[in-house]
């Protein structure tokens, strides 16, 4: 109980009274210091009645529309408030939030009208898991005269109690290589493994996906939700030709052609696909994951004509190619003659020099980037398969070494430059599709 | 010059009147100017801090002013004056206001009572001062201990 402003006032009144009354020596003086005094002890105790009648008649009923939720997940609570109005005091109401949990602002503060009715509708964000209530009210009560809070924790004013289940946000879902699906939280027909969520049961529900631990546990009846699954999109890699190649321009539209089909397959049948266009070793155009077949087509077309290659591959160090020079160099010069020998002995110091230092090319860090971010279990690469075929080397390369499934495609027969590519990759052979 | 200062006036003009009615042996001309300052001061517009102190302030001055002559006088002027100040002017709102407010006219005549009755004022002023505000933390401090264990945590 806290003495507001007119209190102070009248206390302070009444002490002057009081030193007055005694320098004086007045009987008058001290009839008002001790009416004073008087005056502030009926005001306290008539506080001290109003507040016990008001918290005496308060009633809370407090629902939440969910009874388990997810680690930071959000319950909505609505508290219902009643008590008998007394004239002449301002009553509030506070909630006691349960550690752990935080609620939406401006706080879950509620002024009772004049009726003694208040209705608190707010967010309960669950922080940690296990299981919460609200833990009662803070009933505030003030008059002209005094102030005071009363903490109602007992049982009739807690609750709801909500069970918080731990998030597995951090939880990679698993990968089904064997059918090239993968499991995402969003409902669907197709059921995965794991538990999404747990809601209570509705007509209709398949019995069998009953939580039987959970029903037994509050006697209610509990359904898992499980994940869905979908399948793994592919990536589309159209290799766009050179400015500098002769390329014709039937050719290079059956090309366009056959990656604008492919895409717009992929996309009715798995929902979405990811689309590269490189020329070269020079990234053009990125969509990961993409759902809009015009979006890729776009893409598509923007590239649609040979492309002024900015960076060339011809210089690149390759350490494989590097390593392999310096073993054939090697061989060579244990059974070559003099004037070989030391040639073959330079180029291989040569090489040698140039494997001391680390050298990761721009492209291949963009593919092997372009290879994490998104699951995959096949790859469409279209391409000429003319000219510099490093760019689908490296590609190849960081494709085999992930266990991904690389599909060539071409638009007139290459065989030589199919051949060179699966004796480098093991790659499957190259498809024509015109 | 608002109307708040022209209300703080008040206080010290009942103030002069009633040391005024002090020195001059209870000139009545003084009893009624101190009437007339409570009455102007709690006619003014009600509903602040400032009225309710004002109000009680030059009630206060009066009650001085009229027991000065009449000690029961005085004791009505300080029922009426605590009463205005307790109820804001209104009539009670409730059974249970008006309670307490017979219970604190009835021990303020008790006070009276003594405070006439004996010679030197001072004993009994204290004794009595001691008495309610000893019996007013008594009261409320176990009323406050004994509702806090009723709505604490694990109570019913």
């Amino acid at each position: 109980m806290e003495p507001e402003r007119p209190t102070r006032a009248i206390g302070v009144m009444a002490a002057l009274l009081a030193a007055a009354a005694v320098v004086l020596d007045n009987p008058a003086i001290y009839l008002a210091a001790f009416s004073l005094v008087l005056f502030l002890s009926a005001l306290a105790v008539r506080f001290q009645r109003k507040m016990r009648r008001i918290a005496a008649s308060v009633t809370i009923e407090r629902v939440a529309n969910r009874k388990v939720i997810q680690q930071g997940g959000t319950a909505v609570i609505l508290t219902t408030f009643t008590s008998s109005p007394e004239p002449g005091t301002a009553v509030s109401v506070r909630e006691i939030l349960p550690s752990g949990s935080s609620a939406g602002s401006p706080g879950q503060v509620m002024p009772v009208s004049p009726d003694g009715s208040a209705t608190l509708l707010y967010n309960l964000t669950a922080l940690v898991p296990g299981k919460i209530a609200v833990g009662g009210i803070v009933l505030a009560v003030a008059d002209p005269f005094f102030s005071g809070e009363r903490v109602m924790a007992s049982l009739r004013y807690c609750g709801p109690e909500l069970d918080v289940q731990p998030h597995a946000a951090f939880e990679q879902l698993r990968k089904r290589n064997e059918d090239a699906t993968r499991e995402k939280n969003k409902p669907s027909i197709a059921r995965g493994y794991h538990v999404r969520s747990v809601r209570e049961y509705l007509p209709g529900d398949d019995i069998r996906t009953v939580d039987w631990k959970m029903t037994a546990k509050y006697q209610r009846m509990f359904i898992r939700e499980y994940t869905s699954v979908e399948n793994v999109p592919p990536l589309v890699v159209l290799d766009v030709p050179g400015e500098e190649s002769e390329v014709r321009d039937e050719t290079l539209a059956a090309l366009i052609n056959g990656v604008n089909q492919e895409t717009a397959a992929a996309i009715r049948r798995y929902g979405s696909v990811s689309l590269l266009v490189i020329s070269g070793i020079n990234v053009l155009a990125i969509l990961l994951e993409e759902r809009n077949p015009q979006r890729c087509t776009g893409a598509i077309l923007d590239a649609a004509h040979p492309q002024v290659r900015l960076h060339h591959a011809y210089r690149w160090k390759n350490r494989a190619s590097l390593h392999a020079v310096v073993r054939s160099c090697r061989r060579a010069v244990a059974r070559e003659e003099d004037a070989p020998r030391h040639f073959l002995a330079r180029i291989a110091s040569i090489c040698r020099r140039s494997l001391a230092g680390p050298y990761v090319p721009v492209f291949s860090i963009q593919i092997a980037s372009l290879l994490r971010s998104v699951h995959l279990t096949e790859i469409y690469l279209y391409s000429l398969f003319e000219g510099d075929d490093s760019h689908i080397r490296e590609l190849a390369s960081q494709v085999q070494e992930l266990q991904i499934r690389l599909i060539p495609r071409t638009v007139a027969e290459r065989d030589a430059a199919s051949h060179r590519l699966r004796e480098l990759t093991g790659a499957e052979p190259v498809q024509v599709i015109a | 010059m608002n109307i708040q200062r022209i209300k703080a006036l008040f206080v010290p003009a009942a103030v002069a009147i009633t040391a005024l009615s002090l020195l001059t042996g209870n000139d009545v001309v003084f009893r009624i100017l101190a009437a007339a300052a409570f009455v102007a001061g709690a006619l003014m517009k009600r509903g602040t801090d400032d009225n309710t102190l004002i109000t009680l302030a030059t009630g206060e001055l009066l009650v001085i002013t009229v027991a000065a002559s009449s000690f029961i006088a005085g004791f009505l002027v300080q029922c009426a004056v605590t009463g205005s100040v307790l109820f804001g002017g209104r009539a009670p709102t409730g059974e249970r206001d008006a309670v307490c407010f017979v219970v604190f006219c009835l021990l303020a005549l008790l006070g009276a009572i003594v405070l006439d009755r004996s010679n030197q004022p001072l004993a009994p002023f204290l004794a009595m001062v001691t008495i309610v505000v000893i019996s007013t933390l008594a009261l409320t401090g176990i009323e406050e201990l004994r509702e806090r264990r009723k709505y604490a945590e694990g109570g019913t």
